[in-house]
């Protein structure tokens, strides 16, 4: 892993489009800033790894054969 | 009043189970293997016609998952969808979405999960789709529904 040193204000590069900006710095908790196009999403990592577990769950929940998967919509 | 849990709207008859409509997640699905096509289909061959969950199958059979669109267990569910995403969904008008919300069942086949942290959001004018992770909002990973 690259590790850098920067300080309040300053930013790194990464390829041609993204930019991460260290806003704030307070204690132990950083603020940063991240410019990057449209196509790129952001995420804070342990959302994401939720996220990717729970998809994961999701996905092994289709090669089961529970009864529960073919209840019906309620008829209101 | 049955709501829809497909989609299957009078003016796009290609969403049908005959036919099924494929939807385009360019940039996958957060955490699965690299597919991008995806077609909505019944969790088995005997499932009712009417029934909560879905799979949503690669089109090259690499990975499914159960989805359910969530309105019929979640009638309040109305997520804030991000602009930026939507841009990117190329939505201009609201109505032009579809929600479809991953599900898991729990290991002792009691009850199922529904995240609605992180719904699989469809164009249905162009079927594009990505999933949107919604961080910034109070909707849960896993929300239980006994059935």
């Amino acid at each position: 892993m690259l590790v850098l040193s920067r300080k309040k204000g300053e930013a790194v590069v990464i390829g041609n489009n993204v930019t991460v900006r260290i806003i704030d710095v307070r204690g132990d908790q950083v603020r940063v800033g991240i410019d990057a196009p449209r196509s790129i999403t952001v995420h804070r990592e342990e959302i994401y790894r939720q996220v990717v577990e729970e998809n994961a769950a999701a996905a092994r929940s289709a090669d089961l054969d529970s009864p529960l998967l073919r209840a019906r919509r309620a008829d209101d | 009043m049955i709501t829809p849990t497909v989609p299957v709207t009078s003016d796009n008859e290609a969403m049908t189970a005959d036919d099924p409509a494929i939807l385009r997640f360019s940039d996958g699905i957060i955490g699965l293997p690299a597919a991008t096509q995806f077609v909505l289909t019944p969790v088995s061959p005997d499932a009712p016609p009417d029934s909560l969950f879905q799979l949503l199958r690669s089109v090259d059979g690499s990975v499914s998952m159960v989805v359910t669109a969530p309105t019929a267990l979640f009638p309040d569910y109305e997520p804030d969808l991000p602009d930026d995403e939507l841009e990117t969904l190329g939505v201009t008008e609201a109505g032009e979405v579809l929600l479809l919300n991953p599900v898991t069942l729990d290991a002792d086949n009691s009850c199922v999960y529904v995240n609605l942290m992180g719904p699989l959001v469809v164009n249905t004018s162009t079927l594009d789709a990505r999933q949107i992770v919604l961080a910034d909002a109070d909707w849960p990973l896993r929300a239980k529904v006994d059935l």
